[in-house]
């Protein structure tokens, strides 16, 4: 029963806390929201588990991991720059249809990563790439050219393939 | 962008923002949470100990003991017994009621236990001489949650006891 009780008090707490914390979808998770979450399984589990013996001690650290990630966001909104250390900023890796090779390098991408975005966004020829961009969460934005958003394949193109 | 040749390399900028502290409402009941963590740098849910101590002509009682700490935690209970008088004493008997400690798991006890009452356990101490003291030391394990009161008393024959009252507050 006790564990019932335990294994309650905690599921309570933490979904009001995680509520509380913002109303992000969870596959959009920033980097210190992906620590966070990782680690409060660790920090709880002892006490679930009785090991630790203590449910006020789970409390104690699930509370004070919240309130550091609840800080940060609040320092990062109110500071840009801070927001920009923490998340990190946006690499461009193809404009106008021209591979970036230092970004690429930097980030460690993929021609062929490029590429299989574009082929997810309908895209076939690297000149139709206004911007590919890396984005703070590890996404690859595709912003077509503006007056070449989706063309067909050429006839040359179409025998090719 | 500071020169038209960036202009068309790089996308937009994202437009300024004046930024401020704003909330939902029930995000504000939320920043009570923050109150825990401080609350425990201030050593609210730590353990805390204390010494009580009462004396009569002949005897001197002093117990050091946890007034707060957490669920299944280890802590001492130990209880110094001074003869004052300038006799020794054959045989102190401390008891300690039921109604505390058995909010505990009893770990060691010394001396050992000689009796099991309904309302008390008792130990003995044998031999205290003249101005010196002995003590009598129960490692209790929290299994109880919640504020548990009790005594503990040392008693010899032909001489006047002494009492004190213990409060524990355990943890979850």
């Amino acid at each position: 029963m006790q564990t019932v009780l335990r294994v309650t008090m905690i599921y309570f707490f933490l979904f009001i806390g995680l509520r509380i914390m913002g109303k992000r979808e969870f596959g959009q998770l920033s980097p210190s929201e992906l620590i966070s979450l990782l680690l409060i399984p660790e920090l709880v589990s002892q006490s679930v588990l009785q090991e630790d013996f203590s449910l006020i001690n789970a409390i104690i650290a699930v509370t004070t991991l919240l309130s550091l990630v609840f800080l940060t966001s609040l320092i990062s909104h109110l500071k840009p720059k801070v927001q920009k250390f923490i998340s990190g900023e946006p690499s461009i890796l193809v404009a106008h249809g021209t591979l970036i090779e230092k970004s690429l390098n930097k980030e460690r991408v993929s021609p062929e990563e490029i590429f299989s975005e574009m082929h997810k966004a309908g895209l076939y020829r690297l000149d139709q790439v206004r911007w590919a961009i890396l984005e703070s969460d590890g996404r690859i934005a595709l912003i077509p050219a503006a007056d070449d958003t989706i063309q067909s394949p050429s006839a040359d193109e179409k025998r090719a393939t | 962008m500071t020169n038209a040749s960036t202009a068309t390399l790089e996308p937009p900028e994202a437009p300024e923002l004046q930024r401020k502290v704003a909330f939902y409402h029930y995000q504000v009941i939320g920043l009570a949470f923050l109150l825990v963590p401080i609350l425990a740098l201030l050593g609210m849910f730590d353990k805390s100990t204390t010494h009580i101590r009462t004396e009569s002509d002949e005897l001197s009682m002093e117990v050091s003991y946890a007034t707060r700490h957490r669920y299944k935690m280890i802590n001492d209970l130990i209880v110094s017994i001074q003869n004052r008088s300038d006799q020794p004493i054959p045989l102190v008997t401390v008891k300690l009621s039921r109604d505390y400690v058995d909010q505990f798991s009893i770990v060691t006890f010394t001396p050992a236990i000689v009796r099991i009452t309904d309302s008390d356990y008792e130990v003995e101490i044998r031999d205290v001489a003249a101005g010196t003291s002995q003590i009598v030391r129960a490692e209790l394990r929290g299994e109880h949650y919640g504020e548990h009161k009790g005594w503990v008393n040392a008693a010899a024959a032909g001489l006047e006891a002494v009492a004190l009252e213990l409060t524990t507050f355990i943890y979850p």
